[in-house]
This record gives structure tokens, C-alpha cells and sequence, in this order.
């Protein structure tokens, strides 16, 4: 620093090893090169460890029968590995749908109620988000566990509060239910397909509403469109069985096309996304004065974009295994589809099920009479949906004090009433605040369903540990579960920013 | 699961006091202003009496066990720590208390609050008691107690606010007098309750230590500068972690340690060369010279780790390392090269005294597995796991941010690998495999396998908080850090990062709070934190069968006491830094 500085040549470059560039890049080189050296050495120590206590590193333990039995699952006797996981994957995403739902409408109303005026409302809702939220949520599942441990025990008489149509036991809590039966998936084509019709209906009539100025009643068209096509539907189902000659088709198709041919067409579709991309991304880029200069960052992008591209394109060449096993399981995939559909069966769509006690302390088998919510999954679904709408309860509250005040005065001064107010001004305004960290919680109550593991409830997790202590898989286990979540959270965090990107305010 | 979240202001505590109106009046405005709001209050009433009845006859009913949990207050706290060597988790505790009470005079902790609020306080807890011997379906004798106790607060919340007369809102009571208070009235209930003679003297004992270090905090004070009191009190929170559970609780014996042939001529060979490398480095004109033995030096320090040399050699080499990456930064005059030489000697010092620690045996006798456990592991591993990851996540955040592309994406890619999978995934690697990756002599400990995948996995979490505050800095703060001629490593360290970190504060509470939470996952790597003792060890004793909501009722309880009152801390905290106002 105190060195003066000699006044240098224009132009003149420093030293190699005084050039900031050079630096900077063989310090990263460098660093790159002990972690692969770290690597290595980590990789090659795991392999001397794992042939000393007689181990190989081998997937084959996905396609071998495990010989474990899981607790629940639409496979309680798995055949392969592969199958328990993905009864575990079934599990985990069952109780983290019905988790989102609940968490969100108990979370948004608490969360309104924080606001609220009245003193009670407002100090209840605050104890509750305070309690809910210092406390472990494992501690918080557990206990869920426990206590429903200690409700009565089913007998064959006299045990459901409703005899009949409602049992809460610690067998397991048991409602009436809808069960899909041989023409469901013939009935469900109609309500896409009525989904579909409801949608365009509401935009039809917003445009009528907008032109007009006159009451449209778009909710109202757009169910009847729904209810129409879902009624005639329930009717006319076997007409969807014509579904079953496309997928038919479709299986005939990949279980015949030559290897070379599809080998082929997927090279080109990797190479032809990794153009899109980068043709988009130069787009993105470009104002209207040209294209900017590219930083170093930008390059590597793009760079990065095209490799993957080629490798990818060059794997599907060397390694034909991949392509047989895409053309083989989109093959089985259409195939099973097509056993869904057949052009004029006919059939029931839904079955009504009560619950019925087959014996002392057992409902009759899924699937057929009633559902059967477990104690594990009680404890995880009770726990991971207090506790998650504690913070959306905080999120939401956080969004509506962030509209800005004036749109609530502008609000009342045009004359709508409270409720009118906060469905057709606030909330819709708070909902683009909330939105990401909404996303964010689903994800957090996502991944905090692994903590099912803790009262034996048979998520990815729990049958992953149950399948490494019976083959001795661990490193692949863990492997599968942090690819699944990773995916999981991908899929959550595509969906969340494209809705994001969707609702945001269009800047000007 | 690792949720940070930040608490913000109500209005209620920001607003000006309004004048105290009559309750009925009160009532009218807060409760039945308009016809809905008069319903819904009716059925919110009728729904909290229906709750807070369930509650209470649930808490009183008879087939409850509360009786367990006073009975295993030993295992909760420090699980299967031996019997007769309980002494030394006293003094534990007795070490921490008395930093506390340091660390509360020198930072002024305390403040003063209102004749108004502390009334109110008192006035709601008295109506709690009351509304519990009201609605409780409990023996009278507890009916009763709740009573008097709710009446005698009740009347003393009204009494507050009588004297306080004209001065009612104008904050005139020393909360540390409140607090004082309360420690005294604990007191009383201590020797009241049927516990041991020697649990009473002990807690006594602590009380009285909390109060005397609280008052030897004034003196300091008044003698050395708040910096460097401060300063030191930092030092001494860092050392007293290893101190109490490496020193005190583990109680080692060094006898089978080579401690004068080995660990004493490698430290003071380490302190001279060393010492004189680093004067030599810091000294500004060794230029590239410089550059290139650091490099040496930190390529020793990794090296070491393929050669078989003693444990102490290499993580004094790694010390080395980084005091030679920072030299050049911190060095300059005469006074700084004097600083590092004397941080580099004291660093090294601590590193033999902790490595002999580390290699004697435990003299603790009649242990089975573990000796820590209960809350004392939950702590051990909640601030270790920070700890440790404090230097992790800020180096993460500073790769995030950085313009170097590599050293960019592996920060991503490692951030996002991380909070994309949950905690138990990572546990249950660290558990596993971390073995595996090792070089076969190397053998963990289950408890500091469990710290490293916390402190691993909370890294990340930090770095996202840590590349916020970073973030928020104006670029002006960048540019005239480099206009004053500070090299980049400098600008972050004195210009960069001391205020990212500054503004995140609220958000790095929060999500220490999530991490003590979390912490209790390890009770399912089989680990005897806590959460295991109050869900498998102390319900399935022959004595206490069928006693298991109780005592996780009873650990909610805990949990939610720390938590509940950091969160309020650290809102505290955040008004006082003015975060967000300025």
C-alpha cells in the first residue's frame, strides 16, 4: 500500500503471474482439482471399505425381491426394490397433497384471523402460530402418534361413534369413501375433457362481461359446462374407451420401431433442445439496439447448454441400453394404459364403500369399504399440516399488510363491503406477495414428511432404511432418496415460478 | 423443517399506549363493534372454553403421570452422565451461567418497562390462575392453590398500577429487578418442592453465581472499555463449548499422552517457525515470495492428510494455512505483525491444549455408550452444529456471489443440493457413510458424525442468509472500498461482510432456532438427545409405563421455553439495530 505506483505504458500487461485474469482462473483450476483429487481419494477409500466387509456396489438389489413388508401402500409385499420405493413414493406423495390442502385453508384463515379486529380472534390465532411453530415438528408428529394411540381399541360392535359410517380407533380412523372402479378411467376422460370445456366457457363469458357490462355469471357457465360433461359422461363412457386403439397404437409403435431409428430421434431432440435453449437465452439477451456483449458467465451458459446437448446426443448413441429402456418402458407404460380402456365396456365408474369391521381390531381390506386413515399417517398428517399452516398463517399475514393501504380506502370508498373488499381487492393483490414463500412451505412440508420415519409411516424414507438394513445399500439408497427430493423440489420450484412469472405484475 | 422465519412488529407494541378506558367500553370497541363481530366473539368464546376445559381436565385427569417427569429430571438433562461425577455438569452449567451474567451487564441487556405493562403482566397471569381453578376439573386442593396464587398476582397487578398513579406509563421499573425477583421467587419454590437436599444446593448455587457474575459485569465495566470486554467475552463463549464438554464434562485423564514428547516441542516448533513465517509474510514486502510459501504451506496442510503423521501436525498445518491465506490482509505496521504473531502463538496453544484433551481417555467409570445426552447433547450439538457452520455458510455465500464462475457454480450446486433434501437424509448419510469416504484408520463418533451433517446442512441455509445481507449492500460500499485501494479479500472482511452480516441478524436467529428444533432428528439415528429420552428412555422405565404423553408434553414445554423466548430476543435485537429502518 505504500509502495507509489510507477506510471506504466498504455496497454502495457502485467506479469503472468501479476495478472489479475490468470490469477483468478488457475485459483479456480486449482480448487477444481482438489476437490476431483478429494473425490477420488473418497470414492477409491469407500471401495477398499466396502470390499473389507464384503460388499459391492451394485443397483441390483431394485430389481431383486426384498423380502420386507411395509406397513401401507398400494403394495404391502413388494416384489422388487424398485416397487417398495415406489410405495414409498405413493405414500410420501399422499400425505403431502392432502397436507398442502389442509395447511393452506387452515393457514389462510388463521393467517386472516391474525388481522382481525376482534380481540379474541386475533390473541387465539397468535397463541396458536406462537405454540405451533417453537416446537419440533417431530415432537409435535410423535405425539400426534401418541395420542392416537390412546383411543379405544376396535371391537367388532360398538366402537365408531357412527356404527357404521364413522370409527375412531388406534386401528385406524375410518370414513365412507368413493372407490374407482373398472370404467373410472373411461369417466375421467369426460371430466378432462369437461375441465377443459369450463375453461374456455369462463373466458367466453368474461369476454361477454367485459364487452357488455352486464352480469355474466362466467363461475356459473363454466360449471354447468363441467357438470354437463361429467353427468353425460358417467353415461356415455365407453365412447371413451375408444382411447384404448391410441394407446394400443402407441405401445405397438414403441415396442416395434427400430433401435437405430429411436436412437436417433432422441440424439436429435437433445441436440435440437440444447439449440432452443441457447437460441432462447441469446433472445432473452438481445435488446432492441443488438445483441450485448457476453460475460464470461454468459459464455459458460451457454457453452455448458450446448456440451450437455452433444454428450447427451453421443450417450444415446454409445449406450443403446438407455434407449431400450426408454422404448421398453414407454412400451409397458401405453400397454397398461390401453388395459384401462375398451371401446364400449361397460361398467361401474365409482363404487360407494362404508367401513365395516371384518374382526376385532381389523377393518375390512382397501379398496373397497371405506377409507382407513393409519396412525402413522395421523401422526405425520396432523403434525406437517399444524405446523406448516403456522407459517403460511405468518406468510399471509405478512402479504395482506403489505398491500399497500390506499387500495383498501380506494376500496371502501367505492362502497364494497368487507368481505367484498378482501375477495376482490386485497387478496388478489397478496396473493403475488405470497406466492413464492408459499412455495417455499410446500416445499419445507415436501420434505418434512420424511420425518414419517420417526412413527413408522412407509415413506421414501423409512422403506429406504428398511431396504438398506435387509441388502446393505446404503450409499444407493441415499442416493435415491436425494435424486427423489431433488426432483420433487425441481418440479415444485418449475411449477411455483411459472405461476409467479404468470401473476406478476406486467412492469412498464 | 429449516424454516428461518422473522417475526415482525404488531401494532400493538409499536403504537402510542391509548388512554385506559373502562373495561366495558374496552369490550364494546374490541369485541362487539358490529353484529358479526359480536357472533363470532360469542362462538370464539365458547370455543376457547370448550378448548382451554379439554385442556385443563386433560392436564388434571387422574390417569396423568405428571409425577414422572420431576422423577427423571436427571435423565432428561444428561441422560446416562454417571451418577457420582454429576458434579461436573453443575459446574457446566455454572460456566454458562456465569458468562451469562457477564454477557447481560456488559451488553446492557435489560432496560426499563412500564408500571402499565409489568401490571398488565402480572394482572393476565393472576386471571390465567384463576381461569384455571375455574374451568379445571382438577383435586380441589389444586383448584384451590391456583386460586390464591391467581388472586394474590391478580391483586398485585392492580396494586402496581394504584401506586404507580400519575407515572403510569413512563418506564420506571429495571426489568433486571423483575428478573431478580423472579430468580428469588424460583428460589423459594426450589426449597419448597420434595427434590434432593444436594439438587437444591446445587441450584442455589447456580442462582447465586448468575447474580454475582451479573454484578461482577457492572465492575468490569467501569474498569476496561465495552470493546474489549466484549471482545474477550466472545472468546471465552467460543472456548467455554470445548471447555465444558471436552474439559469438564468428559473429564480426561492425560497420563497416556505424549504430551511432553510429542505435543510440547511440536507447538513451540510450530509458535517460532511458524511465528516467524507469519511476521515475515505480514510484514508487506514479501510479495510474490509471500504468495508462493502460502501456497506452499496450504498444499502441506492438505497433503498431510495422505501421509501418516500425528493428528496435532495436521490440524496445526491447517491453522498455519489459513493464518497464511489472512497475513497479507491483516499485516502492514509494525503493531499488526506483533497482533498475528501473538493470535498465531494463542491459537496454537489452544489447538495442543484441545488435541491432548481430544486423545486422553475419558476418566469417567460406569459409562454405557455415550456420556452426553438429554438436553445436555441437544445444546451440545444446536451450538456446535452453528458453530461449525458459521465459517462453512460464509464461505458458500461468498462463492455464490463471487464473479468466478467456478467457484460459483460449486457453491450453487452444493447450497441447492443441500436444501433440496431433507435433514434426515443428510443425518442418515452422515451416519452411514461418512465412514465409507474415509480412510479406514479414521473411526467417528456417532455424536460428532451427527455435528458435522448438521453443521454441513444448516451451512447452506446460512449461506442463503448470509448472500441476502450481501446483497442489500449498495454498490456504493463496493466502490469506495476499491477507491481506497483495498484488495478484494480486504474489502470483504472490513468493508462487505460485517455489514451483510449486521443486516441479516434477524434471519440468522431464525433459522437458529430452526436448528435447535431440528436437532431433535437425531433421536432417530439413535441418538439420546432430548426428544429420545422424553419418547423412549423415560416412558418405557418399568415405573413410568404409560407415562409417554406426559413427558412429551413436558419436552414441548422445554423446547418451546427456548425458542419462544429467542425468537422474542432476537425482536428485541432487531428494533435495537434499528434493522430495516435505516
Amino acid at each position: 500500500m505504500t509502495q507509489t505506483v510507477e506510471p506504466k505504458e498504455a496497454h502495457e500487461r502485467p506479469p503472468l503471474w501479476r495478472d489479475a485474469t490468470v490469477l483468478k482462473w488457475a485459483a479456480q483450476i486449482a480448487v477444481l482439482i482438489g476437490l476431483i483429487f478429494v473425490g477420488v481419494v473418497a470414492v477409491r477409500s469407500a471401495a477398499a471399505n466396502l470390499e473389507a466387509q464384503g460388499l459391492t456396489f451394485s443397483w441390483r438389489f431394485l430389481s431383486d425381491a426384498p423380502g420386507i413388508q411395509l406397513s401401507e401402500g398400494f403394495a404391502t409385499l413388494p416384489s422388487s426394490g424398485l416397487e417398495a420405493i415406489l410405495v414409498g413414493v405413493v405414500n410420501m406423495l399422499r400425505v403431502t397433497a392432502s397436507g398442502v390442502v389442509a395447511a393452506t385453508i387452515l393457514g389462510v384463515i388463521v393467517g386472516i384471523a391474525r388481522l382481525s379486529s376482534n380481540w379474541l380472534v386475533n390473541k387465539a390465532s397468535t397463541v396458536y402460530v406462537e405454540t405451533i411453530r417453537n416446537v419440533p415438528l417431530l415432537l409435535q408428529i410423535v405425539f400426534w402418534f401418541a395420542v392416537f394411540g390412546s383411543l379405544p381399541s376396535l371391537e367388532s360392535e360398538g366402537s365408531g361413534p357412527i356404527e357404521g359410517w364413522l370409527y375412531a380407533t388406534n386401528k385406524g380412523l375410518s370414513i365412507p369413501w368413493f372407490f374407482p372402479r373398472e370404467a373410472f378411467w373411461q369417466w375421467f376422460v369426460f371430466v378432462l375433457a369437461g375441465a377443459i370445456a369450463a375453461r374456455f366457457a369462463f373466458r367466453w363469458r368474461i369476454r361477454v362481461l367485459e364487452q357488455t357490462g352486464h352480469e355474466a355469471h362466467a363461475v356459473g357457465y363454466s360449471l354447468a359446462a363441467f357438470l354437463l360433461f361429467a353427468v353425460v359422461g358417467w353415461f356415455a363412457h365407453p365412447i371413451a374407451g375408444a382411447m384404448g386403439w391410441v394407446f394400443g397404437g402407441l405401445s405397438w409403435l414403441f415396442g416395434s420401431v427400430p433401435l437405430v431409428l429411436m436412437q436417433f430421434v432422441l440424439a436429435v431432440a437433445a441436440v435440437g433442445l440444447a439449440a432452443w435453449w441457447i437460441k432462447r437465452f441469446l433472445d432473452s439477451l438481445r435488446s432492441p439496439a443488438g445483441l450485448a456483449r457476453l460475460t464470461d458467465d454468459d459464455i459458460f451458459r451457454i457453452g455448458l447448454a450446448g456440451a450437455m446437448g452433444v454428450v447427451a446426443a453421443i450417450v444415446f448413441f454409445l449406450v443403446p441400453g438407455i434407449t431400450e429402456g426408454i422404448n421398453l418402458g414407454l412400451e409397458r407404460l401405453f400397454e397398461f394404459w390401453d388395459s384401462k380402456f375398451d371401446f364400449l365396456r361397460t361398467g361401474t365408474v365409482l363404487e360407494f364403500g362404508r367401513p365395516t369391521v371384518e374382526s376385532p381390531g381389523r377393518f375390512a381390506g382397501f379398496g373397497t369399504t371405506g377409507m382407513t386413515m393409519s396412525g402413522p399417517f395421523f401422526g405425520v398428517w396432523v403434525g406437517v399440516t399444524l405446523y406448516t399452516a403456522a407459517f403460511i398463517a405468518e406468510i399471509v399475514r405478512g402479504g395482506i399488510l403489505a398491500v399497500a393501504k390506499g387500495q383498501t380506502e380506494a376500496g371502501l370508498a367505492l362502497g364494497l363491503k368487507r368481505s367484498q373488499l378482501l375477495r376482490m381487492i386485497v387478496l388478489p393483490q397478496a396473493f403475488r406477495i405470497i406466492l413464492p414463500p408459499m412455495g417455499n412451505q410446500y416445499l419445507n412440508l415436501a420434505k418434512n414428511t420424511s420425518l414419517g420415519i420417526a412413527v413408522g409411516y412407509a415413506e421414501v424414507v423409512a422403506v429406504g432404511q428398511t431396504l438398506f438394513n435387509q441388502t446393505g445399500a446404503t450409499i444407493q439408497v441415499i442416493l435415491i432418496w436425494m435424486g427423489f427430493y431433488l426432483l420433487v423440489s425441481l418440479i415444485l420450484s418449475a411449477i411455483v415460478n411459472w405461476y409467479n412469472r404468470r401473476v406478476a405484475l406486467v412492469e412498464r | 423443517m429449516t424454516e428461518p422465519f422473522v417475526n415482525e412488529i404488531s401494532e400493538s407494541e409499536v403504537a402510542p399506549d391509548k388512554p385506559s378506558a373502562g373495561a366495558i367500553r374496552w369490550a364494546r370497541e374490541n369485541l362487539f363493534s358490529t353484529f358479526f363481530n359480536s357472533v363470532l366473539s360469542l362462538l370464539m368464546l365458547a370455543l376457547i372454553v370448550v378448548f382451554v376445559r379439554g385442556l385443563l381436565s386433560y392436564v388434571f385427569a387422574e390417569e396423568r403421570l405428571w409425577n414422572v417427569i420431576p422423577r427423571n429430571m436427571k435423565l432428561y438433562w444428561t441422560e446416562a452422565y454417571p451418577v457420582a461425577e454429576m458434579t461436573r455438569t453443575w459446574v457446566s452449567l455454572g460456566i454458562v451461567l456465569v458468562l451469562a451474567g457477564l454477557s447481560l451487564a456488559i451488553w446492557k441487556v435489560g432496560g426499563k418497562t412500564a408500571p402499565r405493562q409489568f401490571g398488565r403482566t402480572l394482572t393476565s397471569i393472576g386471571i390465567t390462575g384463576l381461569v384455571v381453578a375455574l374451568l379445571a376439573d382438577a383435586p380441589s386442593g389444586i383448584r384451590v392453590g391456583a386460586a390464591a396464587v391467581g388472586a394474590v398476582l391478580f391483586l398485585a397487578g392492580q396494586a402496581v398500577r394504584m401506586m404507580a398513579g400519575e407515572r403510569f406509563t413512563e418506564e420506571t421499573i429495571h426489568i433486571r429487578s423483575v428478573l431478580l425477583g423472579i430468580l428469588l421467587i424460583i428460589g423459594v419454590i426450589v426449597w419448597i418442592l420434595p427434590i434432593e437436599t444436594g439438587t437444591k444446593t446445587s441450584l442455589t448455587i447456580q442462582g447465586v453465581l448468575l447474580i454475582v457474575s451479573y454484578l461482577l459485569g457492572g465492575v468490569v465495566l467501569r474498569v476496561v472499555s465495552e470493546g474489549l470486554a466484549r471482545g474477550v467475552l466472545v472468546g471465552l463463549w467460543l472456548l467455554s463449548l470445548p471447555v465444558v464438554y471436552l474439559v469438564v464434562q468428559r473429564a480426561p485423564v492425560t497420563a497416556g499422552v505424549p504430551v511432553m514428547s510429542v505435543f510440547l516441542p511440536s507447538a513451540v516448533a510450530f509458535i517460532v517457525l511458524g511465528g516467524g513465517l507469519l511476521w515475515w509474510m505480514s510484514s508487506g514486502k514479501a510479495g510474490e515470495g509471500g504468495r508462493l510459501a502460502a501456497g506452499v504451506v496450504v498444499i502441506a496442510a492438505l497433503g498431510c492428510w495422505l501421509v501418516s503423521m500425528p493428528m496435532l501436525v495436521r490440524f496445526l498445518l491447517l491453522a498455519l494455512a489459513t493464518f497464511a491465506l489472512a497475513a497479507p490482509t491483516f499485516g502492514g505496521t509494525g503493531k499488526a505483525q506483533k497482533n498475528i504473531v501473538i493470535a498465531w502463538s494463542v491459537a496454537v496453544l489452544i489447538t495442543a491444549y484441545f488435541m491432548v484433551m481430544m486423545q486422553a481417555e475419558t476418566g469417567l467409570v460406569g459409562l454405557q455408550g455415550e456420556f452426553i445426552g438429554g438436553l445436555n447433547l441437544t445444546f451440545l450439538l444446536a451450538v456446535s452444529g452453528l458453530v461449525i457452520s458459521f465459517p462453512i455458510g460464509i464461505m458458500l455465500a461468498l462463492g455464490r456471489t463471487s464473479s468466478m464462475p467456478i467457484f460459483r457454480l460449486l457453491s450453487t450446486g452444493y447450497i441447492e443440493t443441500v436444501r433440496g433434501v431433507p435433514l434426515i437424509t443428510v443425518l442418515f448419510f452422515g451416519n452411514l457413510v461418512i465412514n465409507r469416504f474415509l480412510p479406514r484408520e479414521v473411526e467417528l463418533d456417532n455424536i460428532v458424525k451427527a455435528i458435522v451433517a448438521i453443521a454441513l446442512f444448516s451451512a447452506a441455509y446460512l449461506a442463503e442468509n448470509v448472500r441476502g445481507g450481501l446483497q442489500s449492500i449498495p454498490k456504493g460500499q463496493y466502490e469506495a472500498a476499491k477507491a481506497m485501494g483495498l484488495s478484494t479479500v480486504q474489502m470483504t472482511v472490513f468493508i462487505t461482510l460485517p455489514q451483510a452480516l449486521r443486516s441479516v441478524i434477524p434471519a440468522i436467529v431464525g433459522q437458529v432456532i430452526s436448528l435447535f428444533k431440528d436437532t431433535s432428528l437425531v433421536a432417530i439415528i439413535g441418538l439420546a438427545d432430548f426428544l429420545r429420552v422424553a419418547r423412549d428412555i423415560v416412558p418405557n422405565q418399568p415405573a413410568s409405563l404409560g407415562s409417554l404423553q406426559e413427558s412429551l408434553l413436558f419436552a414441548m414445554v422445554i423446547y418451546w421455553i427456548f425458542t419462544f423466548n429467542v425468537s422474542r430476543a432476537s425482536l428485541r435485537l432487531e428494533r435495537k439495530l434499528g434493522v430495516g429502518e435505516r
